[in-house]
């Protein structure tokens, strides 16, 4: 496949991510990009061609649903930008269509940034308004993120017959890696107690079970091999992607298809990506794993549709401590969507960034010690899309 | 006698919530809960009970949604009646106007347009925003029937300004009540039936009945078929329009009756119905192209079934996801019942929080996504039916669709705190 193996993330930049009401959408492409063209080495006259990740441009006044958004931002006229949306993925989307470009030898050097400012709109007139007014009249009305996994975690629940506390380890763990984090939204250690006594927003999740609604961007530079080979001051290897889409827009609760215990979108981006990285044993060839934790039942699923744990088995795994930091399967050492919150198109490239910075060694206080390949991956829609990465330092 | 039907099988509908109002206890609909989602709920389950083919839907009620508009064809459409052949009408004005559709129905059957349904639904308020008693009868006319046979054996009309309410009024106004004693309503009942003594008088001040209320159109047809078995004589007179109707119960009223009671004596009482929350700006999107477009699918649950695989497809997909394109799909209608697979008590939706979402796998085939009924909540595992609801008002037009509403002999939570999940 002209991806796997031949591409490289030779630069990256990140954004604070938070309520950042300061900040305009358009500084914060700007900052993302220019940070990651300058860790790349390069110029922003360096790069050729862009793909852009913005998945509520309605939020921020319809800025962001072209690539408009990003001539202005960073005197990229007259070339080539492409915006991408795709739920959740977005972000990953982009990394993939410059990849694509790239592996094509279309261009030698591209941008993908994910950029999004959810908190110019308070957060309850923010997607969910939008997503209680704007969608189906009949189908989706009383449909909300939150309460779509939450039907997952009462069935996962009564399937498995783990305890309800179980959902708020997630977030206690992920917010403790969240301390050694920076940019993430939350940085402070809260405890099971604090998540199971949070208000309720979808039973059996609350507050502190979902991620928090967010502003910020995030940039990789995407380059050939040879290229990066030749100039990189460091760089890491797209070892595999893949990306699956299952169904279709209303349909996924009124479809059979689905056991509400995981996602087949996950489990099937997974397959393309191994297959294409050669991982047939992800727990003990993965060093880290960055996955969609947008609400603590999820990354319980993710760890079982990524294959680190049998089906029923991921409750467990977490309990064991093994996706902690200094466990033997390091989950969302970033914090993860639980505590970077999620500016959804720049989600998947901030996952990108942080696996990069793992596997060449520059993540600083968060490195996981001798991490040579790790994974992100990000689910939207929710569950219906699904994009899987691996990353790998050359060589 | 000439306006005679046979009567095959009733059945009353009482929203779940009672509440008290002075001195009597009145059945209230919940905020999904309408004239027409209780017609079309009390007809659904008496074509349930008794299946047959109906050539006419009447409905007579005065609370309908629309002045213009039109409330009987929803009826028909939620019941699964709509169609070419379909007979419909909606009888108005007064509560009087159940009388004028029974006589109707008599006159369609004898001209041989049978069986024929007639539907008395009424969702009445005060000007206050007070329930009168809200609720539904629907009844299944023949030639014959072993319920029972009416007849309308007189009418009168004349102009008496009991109550009313205007097309801008949202509470039905009251005269003065100390005329009611002047009214028509008794003299035109000493006319038209003999023996007055043993005849109950339905007028819009009453008989209250308790647990039910004043019901409006339905209360003609609930005062027959909560009586003790004998034959009944009632007369209902509204505004000034009277109709005497003569009922002889048949070897079926009995277990029809007992039935009824047992509906009205169920329900909740002083259930503390929680405000329907709003948060500023829900404002559905609606279209009245889609509306008429996938009418058969909100209305009438219609999705299709894959040929190939087998699968029950709701909504229906331009083409079988699983087998593509080249497959064949046929019109399927969703059944009514099901099993809760999994659910949430959503506390963010700005309309109704907090309220309960459910995924039912259905009876037969397929599943069924969506908001559970009123306040009520579920468990997996749960046996649940599918009722017509009022789902909103986005673009100022009514939406009705299905929500999920545990079956009544399932003890359930009536509380919003969620039981642990073992």
């Amino acid at each position: 496949m002209p991806i796997a193996g031949e591409v490289a993330i030779v630069g990256v930049g990140i954004t604070q991510f938070g309520v950042l009401h300061d900040r305009s959408y358009s500084s914060l492409l700007a900052e993302a990009a220019t940070s990651a063209v300058a860790d790349a080495g390069l110029t922003a006259k360096d790069i050729q061609a862009a793909w852009l990740a913005t998945a509520e441009p309605l939020l921020a006044g319809l800025v962001g649903d072209s690539g408009a958004a990003l001539a202005e931002a960073i005197g990229f006229a007259p070339r080539p930008v492409t915006r991408v949306s795709n739920f959740c993925t977005s972000g990953m989307e982009a990394v993939r269509g410059a990849a694509m470009a790239v592996a094509a030898g279309e261009y030698e050097l591209c941008l993908a940034v994910g950029a999004e400012k959810m908190r110019d709109v308070a957060p309850r007139e923010s997607l969910l308004a939008k997503t209680a007014n704007h969608t189906h009249p009949t189908l989706s009305k009383g449909r909300t993120a939150p309460g779509q996994f939450a039907l997952v975690a009462n069935r996962y629940l009564h399937t498995y017959g783990y305890e309800p506390s179980l959902l708020a380890r997630v977030a206690v763990k992920n917010h403790n890696h969240a301390r050694l984090n920076p940019k993430a939204h939350y940085r402070k250690p809260i405890t099971v107690e604090q998540v199971m006594s949070a208000p309720r927003v979808a039973e059996p999740l609350g507050v502190l079970d979902s991620t928090p609604t967010t502003d910020g961007a995030a940039a990789v530079v995407v380059a050939s091999r040879a290229w990066a080979e030749r100039h990189a001051r460091r760089y890491a290897i797209i070892e595999g992607v893949g990306l699956a889409v299952t169904e279709g827009y209303y349909s996924v609760h009124y479809r059979d298809s689905s056991d509400f215990l995981g996602f087949a979108a996950t489990r099937h981006a997974a397959q393309v990506a191994y297959s294409q990285a050669g991982i047939t044993h992800p727990r003990s060839q993965l060093d880290l794993v960055e996955c969609h934790d947008c609400f603590t039942i999820t990354e319980i699923v993710n760890t079982e549709d990524l294959g680190l744990a049998e089906r029923g088995e991921g409750g467990r795994l977490l309990l064991s401590g093994a996706t902690e930091a200094g466990g033997d399967i390091p989950v969302n050492v970033s914090g993860g969507l639980q505590s970077c919150g999620h500016p959804v198109g720049a989600t998947g490239v901030r996952m990108v960034a942080e696996v990069t910075d793992q596997v060449t060694g520059e993540a600083g206080d968060r490195q996981v010690p001798g991490a040579r390949r790790g994974l992100a991956h990000t689910l939207g829609g929710p569950g219906v899309i699904s994009c899987v990465m691996v990353i790998g330092s050359p060589g | 006698m000439p306006l005679r039907a046979g009567v095959v099988d009733a059945v009353m509908v009482l929203p779940r919530q009672r509440i008290r109002r002075r001195k009597t206890t009145v059945a209230a609909a919940a905020f999904d809960e309408d004239a027409i989602t209780l017609a079309a709920e009390a007809t659904l389950e008496l074509l349930n009970r008794t299946p047959a083919k109906p050539k006419a839907l009447l409905l007579a009620t005065v609370s309908a949604p629309l002045c213009e508009g039109g409330a009987v064809q929803m009826v028909a459409e939620l019941s699964g009646l709509a169609g070419v052949g379909l007979h419909v009408q909606e009888h108005g004005g007064t509560i009087a106007a159940t009388g004028s559709a029974l006589a109707s129905a008599a006159g369609l059957i004898k001209s041989g347009m049978a069986p024929v349904v007639v539907v008395t639904a009424d969702t009445r308020r005060d000007t206050a925003g007070t329930p009168f008693g809200d609720g539904a009868v629907a009844m299944l006319l023949d030639a014959e029937g072993s319920l029972g046979s009416l007849a309308v054996v007189g009418s009168a009309a004349e102009a008496f300004p009991d109550r009313w309410r205007a097309g801008d009024q949202a509470g039905v106004q009251a005269g003065d009540d100390s005329l009611l004693p002047f009214g028509p309503a008794a003299a035109h009942r000493s006319a038209l039936v003999a023996d007055s003594d043993a005849c109950t008088l339905i007028t819009v001040d009453g008989p209250q009945i308790d647990r039910a209320g004043l019901l409006g159109c339905a209360a003609l047809p609930a005062t027959l078929l909560l009586s003790g078995g004998g034959p009944v004589s009632l007369v209902v007179s509204a505004g000034g329009i009277t109709h005497a109707v003569r009922f002889e119960p048949g070897p079926d009223f009995a277990g029809a009756s007992a039935d009824a009671h047992a509906v009205l004596s169920g329900g909740v009482d002083e259930m503390v119905q929680p405000p329907v929350v709003r948060v500023a700006g829900f404002d559905p999107y609606a279209s009245v192209a889609r509306t008429w477009r996938e009418r058969r699918q909100d209305l009438a649950l219609e999705g299709a079934r894959c040929v190939d695989c087998g699968r029950v497809l709701f909504p229906v997909p331009p083409a079988c996801p699983y087998d593509g394109p080249e497959a064949k799909l046929e019109p399927w209608r969703l059944g009514r019942t099901g099993t809760v697979l999994t659910f949430t008590r959503d506390h963010l939706f700005p309309l109704g929080a907090p309220l309960t979402m459910s995924v039912v796998d259905v009876d037969g085939g397929g599943r069924f996504y969506g908001q559970v009924a009123g306040d009520q909540t579920v468990r997996i595992g749960d046996r649940v039916q599918l009722v017509p609801r009022l789902l909103h008002e986005g673009g100022g037009r009514r939406q009705y669709y299905w929500k999920v509403r545990p079956m009544p002999d399932e003890t359930t939570s009536d509380t919003p705190e969620l039981t642990e999940s073992t």
